[in-house]
């Protein structure tokens, strides 16, 4: 079932008590960043091996992460807890969701989410075709959809007729910080 | 939120600003907006707080995690240094529970105060030589000598006090504070968390995230926790080769591509990410600003002690404590670590005590002498006492301890609204359990909230069929503290 709105049965259930929809729900931090390295095409699936002290440095499932019983002992902690990653020093029977200025700076600022964009960007820049034909195809890739007309004349706005590398890779960050790539549809 | 709350407030946005095909960016919208709307500070949905003129426009919440021993810091016991080394008596503990590693109390023998106390200032406050400093200053301070508490165990001791409850999942104090009063800068946290761990402590204490969480509450009122070394806050500067403005543009890409998606699913989720990118790139600046020390005079950053420069120091926290508020900041929450002194009471609690003694008692002194004191509340206070009684084996000295004690407490409190130079409430003559002009941890709450302004029975939150608050269904207001 989709999350997707409908204006005449939320006007009917706002609450979705009768269950018209999926409820709205965000991808957790593992699968999130795992997504993130997909997408740009850099994610290595290798099965089995040492665990990651810094997640952040690797391009390996989030799976293969190192995490301290405290939550603050490696890099890879950090990371995780800064998405709601429970320290693993008791039991949680579910986790919080949080939306904090911190996880956007992570978005806007990291070493790791530039690193995407640029991979991305760089996809997006050799794949076949004009401008909008590369932001269809990025579209369809990330979120497994059309490309609309406001958002493809937004990409025209912020990529001109002949972006260059660093335009390719701040659109790209754009992209993969957008809200659609956490939230399951 | 409740969910049809949130529902609400979505369409109410959802009406105002038509289903634009194009999406608007965020500049646009503030434009729009004014002073309100989709900002991460803008003042909560909730109404008619302060709901009286409020004596306390902000806190700063010194929490001593461990619970410091009152018998050996601010409580002064006579009877309890006579006593020494004799059995404690069974009417002063008889049917109380004590934590596993106490077990049953009968027997324990007595442990004097580990220095000698003297009165202080003209209120003749009694205070330990552990704690020059705060005796120095004792005539700014009310001291609460009558808490008490329902938990023996840090966690649920601590969330009990900052939450009303055991068990994690309520509001913290702050995001209660946040909600109910909003925010008043739009460049910083409302609510910001620093914790700091005593140093050589053997001390293992974890700062939960929960001591600080929104529970229920939308997440924007949950606190904002600064790192305790390096950059207050991590990934604050842009990566090279990105100036603002290409910044800007991305920013406003994003929230357009995000506004879009709220209109799409309707989820309220979106509208509190758009505004909390906005705050990360307010942030930018603002948080290296706050925590550049360059133009603090010299005779300020001495009065915090020696560790005052040292990031992720109790000093250093303090005096960032001190800026925040200035800059606007609601609910500043320090938590400082190791007093827990199960066999460290002749060693480690000396390092504690020099840890926290110098800064918290200038902090004190710094805000009243910028006239911040006067709508500033200071709190300093852990989550329970010590047993009057010895923890470990009294011919052995050097591993002297006192296990968790709920039954008395002391914290003092300076500042807005408050009786200056007062010793409040009593434990008995052992220290042992408090007698006269109890305070639970929910009078505690009530009277906190009272301080700002607000009646601890109105500010409600309606989750799972029920309007939950901070004190739950208790609490009354310590009005003998009140100025």
């Amino acid at each position: 079932m989709s999350s997707r709105y409908d204006a005449e049965k939320f006007a009917k259930d706002g609450e979705n008590r009768w269950l018209w929809r999926m409820h709205p729900r965000k991808l957790e931090a593992e699968a999130w960043r795992d997504a993130l390295l997909a997408v740009s095409g850099e994610l290595d699936g290798a099965v089995g091996g040492p665990p990651e002290d810094d997640v952040l440095a690797s391009r390996r499932r989030t799976l293969y992460g190192r995490i301290s019983r405290t939550g603050d002992v490696f890099a890879t902690d950090a990371f995780l807890r800064l998405f709601d990653f429970p320290a693993a020093v008791s039991t949680a029977e579910q986790r919080v969701t949080s939306t904090v200025p911190q996880q956007y700076l992570f978005m806007l600022n990291s070493p790791f989410m530039t690193a995407r964009a640029a991979a991305l960007g760089e996809w997006m820049s050799k794949r076949p075709g004009g401008v909008a034909e590369k932001v269809g195809e990025a579209y369809w890739r990330l979120y497994g959809r059309e490309v609309s007309a406001a958002e493809r004349a937004l990409a025209g706005e912020w990529l001109g007729n002949e972006p260059g590398a660093a335009q390719w890779a701040g659109y790209a960050q754009v992209l993969l910080s957008a809200h659609e790539l956490m939230q399951i549809p | 939120m409740h969910p049809i709350d949130e529902i609400r407030a979505h369409l109410t946005r959802r009406e105002f600003f038509g289903r634009t095909a194009t999406g608007i960016g965020t500049a646009a919208l503030a434009q729009l907006l004014g002073a309100d709307g989709l900002r991460a500070d803008a003042p909560a949905a909730v109404g008619g707080f302060p709901g009286f003129a409020p004596k306390a426009k902000r806190v700063i919440y010194l929490f001593m995690n461990g619970g410091p021993t009152h018998v050996d810091t601010f409580d002064w016991k006579p009877k309890l240094k006579e006593m020494h080394g004799q059995p404690v008596p069974e009417s002063y503990v008889g049917g109380k529970r004590f934590s596993t590693m106490t077990g049953a109390a009968g027997g324990k023998l007595m442990l004097a105060p580990v220095e000698p106390f003297r009165q202080h200032g003209q209120s003749g406050a009694w205070v330990s030589e552990l704690m020059p400093h705060t005796a120095a200053i004792a005539d700014e301070l009310c001291f609460i000598k009558s808490m008490h508490t329902d938990a023996v165990n840090h966690a649920p001791a601590i969330s009990f006090l900052l939450s009303g409850a055991q068990l994690p999942g309520r509001p913290s104090l702050g995001a209660w504070l946040s909600y109910g009063l909003g925010s008043e800068t739009e460049n910083l946290p409302a609510y910001v968390v620093m914790t700091s761990v005593s140093k050589g402590t053997s001390c293992g204490q974890i700062f939960y995230d929960f001591y600080w969480g929104s529970g229920f509450l939308p997440s924007r009122f949950q606190g904002v926790k600064f790192r305790s070394s390096g950059d207050p806050v991590l990934y604050l500067s842009d990566p090279a080769g990105v100036d603002r403005g290409m910044k800007r543009d991305m920013l406003d890409d994003l929230a357009a591509l995000n506004e879009q998606k709220l209109h799409d699913f309707g989820d309220p989720e979106i509208a509190a990410r758009i505004a909390q990118y906005e705050m990360a790139f307010r942030m930018q600046s603002s948080v290296p600003e706050l925590a550049d020390f360059s133009d603090e005079p010299k005779s300020v950053l001495d009065s915090y002690g020696p560790d005052v420069l040292e990031a992720g120091s109790f000093a250093h926290n303090c005096l960032m404590a001190r800026r925040l508020v200035e800059r606007g900041a609601r609910c500043v929450q320090l938590m400082h670590a190791g007093w827990d002194q199960h066999n460290s009471l002749t060693t480690e609690l000396y390092n504690q005590c020099r840890d926290t003694d110098r800064a918290s008692a200038a902090l004190v002194m710094d805000l009243k002498q910028r006239g911040l004191l006067e709508d500033t509340l200071v709190v300093w206070g852990g989550e329970f006492g010590r047993t009057p009684f010895i923890q470990g084996n009294i011919a052995d000295r050097p591993r002297w301890g006192r296990d968790h004690h709920p039954y008395a407490f002391t914290v003092w409190m300076a500042g807005a609204g408050v009786k200056p130079g007062l010793s409040f409430g009593a434990s008995d003559d052992l220290g042992m359990n408090a007698i006269v002009d109890k305070v639970h941890v929910h009078d505690f709450q009530a009277t906190l909230l009272h301080l700002m302004g607000i009646d601890h029975q109105r500010l409600t939150y309606r989750f799972q069929g029920r309007d939950f608050r901070l004190t739950d269904v208790h609490g009354e207001v310590v009005r003998g503290i009140l100025g």
